[in-house]
């Protein structure tokens, strides 16, 4: 994955100056930088869910930019998996329905009960998102991110709303979907501890991205 | 759809508040507009009764009958009807009704093969008086026997009915030139032609009566759509940003919205079958002094007026759906 020269400014204010990136299979990249720095918005528009001012973001050669709207839901859906600070999840699922309903209109052929397992959600299938702890229900955003098995993780903050033992929890499944399924994932984090999965930190300052000198 | 059922199913208490408060308004609209359609029965049952379209009164008349006095023989192209309100008495009890009159064999109102002086009342008119009791017209001692019932009630009183031959012996005893109130058949004549509705609408009391209900269920739709828009678009702005996080992960905004309408559906189909069962059970319990009428059509219209209100609040907030930026749909992410 390729993003060249992202721009993108709030009524003429610039906020992303030329944002270069590669992101290779396997890779997981941790995003640090100043409250306001324009790292959410770099990430909507990595999630196609932000149209930048001008750049080009390429996947495996796609130029996902000129897709048209339904191009990029079905981007959104089965190549791009989102975890958000908060779990985010239907109030009125179950742990089970909350990875059916993502799988309902895509091609994933995989089975959730196994990730779910994995995740060590077995356990709480039936349940609604009320009865779990706040772990669980991040660990229940992370499997639906996952389930259909998409080439980029996305994830904003996902241990924001965590205790430090389920925010590392989260961080190492990140990582190690990277890893161990040749993803590539991208972590937005305030939380410099979490840091240490991550293959390479990157700093986002003045618009520009740039190596961490910290790590 | 599955979506939309599942939140109604584990969001009972939510949507329980919601169902009960359709079921009400539509309840209500039923009710007031049962009632008002008792009433406007009530006022003209006997003349909606009549197997006949086109009614000619005296041109001094104003469409009503008891103020129509047409003293012309009765051509014999047409039915003379005789319309005469009385205060009719029975021991010392006195009971108001009108006397409608046809001739013996005519098809047009109902079985009148009675002997002169015979009557067949309305059942609400019994109860002092029995089949087989006589009373007294109070103005003018003219005496009839009750022989029968049948149905039929004229601006909020019972109807008695006698043969055109009763007619004419009451008003030969009245010491009034002889008169029909109106002539019934479609021939053109030289009187005031009306249709039915119009002299129904012409019974005293009767548009005023109407003009009030038309307007409380006016009202009562207006503001019982109103009230559910409202709920409606609460319910789905309280929702927006979920809906936002489905869509920003990919699902189709037909998925999103086809729950929503099936909600709206779902709950207003609901509460309108419910209504129409109690508005039935209403129509059996209530009193034989309340005039009510049941019409399934009303319900039907209700319904569809609340479903088109209710779909139309739910899906306003879904134009700030398809705007809606990433930022707002994942709740305050900072950049």
């Amino acid at each position: 994955m390729k993003l060249t020269n992202i721009t993108h400014a709030y009524d003429s204010q610039p906020v992303l100056q030329g944002v270069d990136l590669e992101v290779k299979p396997g890779e997981c990249i941790g995003i640090i930088g100043p409250s306001g720095s324009g790292k959410s918005t770099l990430l909507q528009i990595l999630g196609l869910l932000k149209q930048p001012d001008a750049g080009r973001i390429e996947l495996e050669g796609k130029d996902l930019l000129i897709a048209d709207e339904e191009e990029r839901r079905l981007l959104r859906l089965n190549e791009i998996g989102f975890v958000f600070q908060q779990a985010h999840l239907v109030p009125y699922l179950t742990v089970r329905e909350q990875l059916e309903l993502v799988q309902a209109d895509s091609d994933s052929k995989q089975d959730p009960l196994r990730l779910l397992d994995v995740l060590g959600l077995s356990h709480r299938l039936n349940q609604l998102p009320q009865f779990l702890s706040g772990g669980e229900r991040q660990r229940v955003a992370v499997a639906r991110a996952l389930v259909n098995r998409p080439r980029l993780i996305l994830a904003d903050e996902p241990t924001a709303s965590l205790d430090f033992e389920n925010g590392r929890r989260v961080m190492e499944l990140l990582a190690a979907e990277a890893r161990n399924h040749n993803r590539r994932v991208i972590v937005i984090t305030h939380d410099e501890r979490m840091l240490d999965v991550c293959d390479r930190v990157l700093l986002l300052q003045d618009g520009k991205l740039q190596p961490s000198p910290r790590h | 759809m599955y979506l939309g059922f599942k939140e109604i199913w584990r969001q009972k208490r939510k949507f329980s508040l919601i169902f009960v408060i359709t079921l009400l308004i539509v309840l209500l609209s039923t009710l007031i507009t049962g009632l008002a359609d008792g009433l406007a029965y009530d006022n003209g049952a006997s003349l909606r009764e009549l197997e006949v379209d086109t009614f000619h009164l005296a041109e001094d008349a104003e469409g009503q009958l008891t103020r129509s006095f047409i003293e012309s023989p009765t051509p014999e192209t047409f039915t003379p009807l005789g319309v005469k309100p009385m205060t009719l008495v029975h021991g010392t009890k006195k009971q108001d009704a009108t006397l409608f009159t046809l001739p013996a064999d005519s098809d047009i109102g109902p079985e009148l093969a009675l002997a002169v002086g015979e009557v067949i009342v309305d059942p609400s008119f019994l109860g002092d008086v029995q089949i087989g009791d006589t009373v007294k017209d109070f103005a003018t001692g003219y005496t009839f026997t009750i022989v029968g019932t049948t149905d039929g009630r004229y601006s909020h009183a019972p109807v008695i009915w006698a043969s055109s031959d009763t007619w004419q012996a009451y008003q030969s005893t009245s010491g009034q030139p002889a008169y029909v109130s109106a002539w019934l058949g479609k021939d053109t004549s030289s009187l005031e032609t009306l249709t039915k509705q119009q002299v129904v609408e012409a019974v005293p009391g009767y548009t005023a009566e109407q003009g009030t209900f038309t307007m409380m269920r006016g009202f009562l739709l207006f503001i019982g759509a109103f009230i559910l828009t409202a709920f409606f678009y609460m319910l789905t702005l309280q929702k927006l940003p979920e809906l936002g996080i489905l869509k920003a992960i990919g699902i189709r905004s037909r998925l999103i919205g086809t729950a929503l309408v099936s909600q709206v559906m779902v709950i207003v189909l609901i509460a309108s079958i419910l209504a129409a069962a109690l508005t039935s059970i209403v129509t059996i319990i209530v009193p034989d002094g309340i005039p009510f009428r049941f019409d399934i059509g009303n319900v039907f219209v209700y319904s569809a007026i609340m479903s088109g209100l209710s779909l139309f609040g739910m899906l306003l907030p879904l134009w700030k759906l398809r705007k809606l930026d990433a930022a707002d749909a994942l709740g305050g992410i900072g950049q």
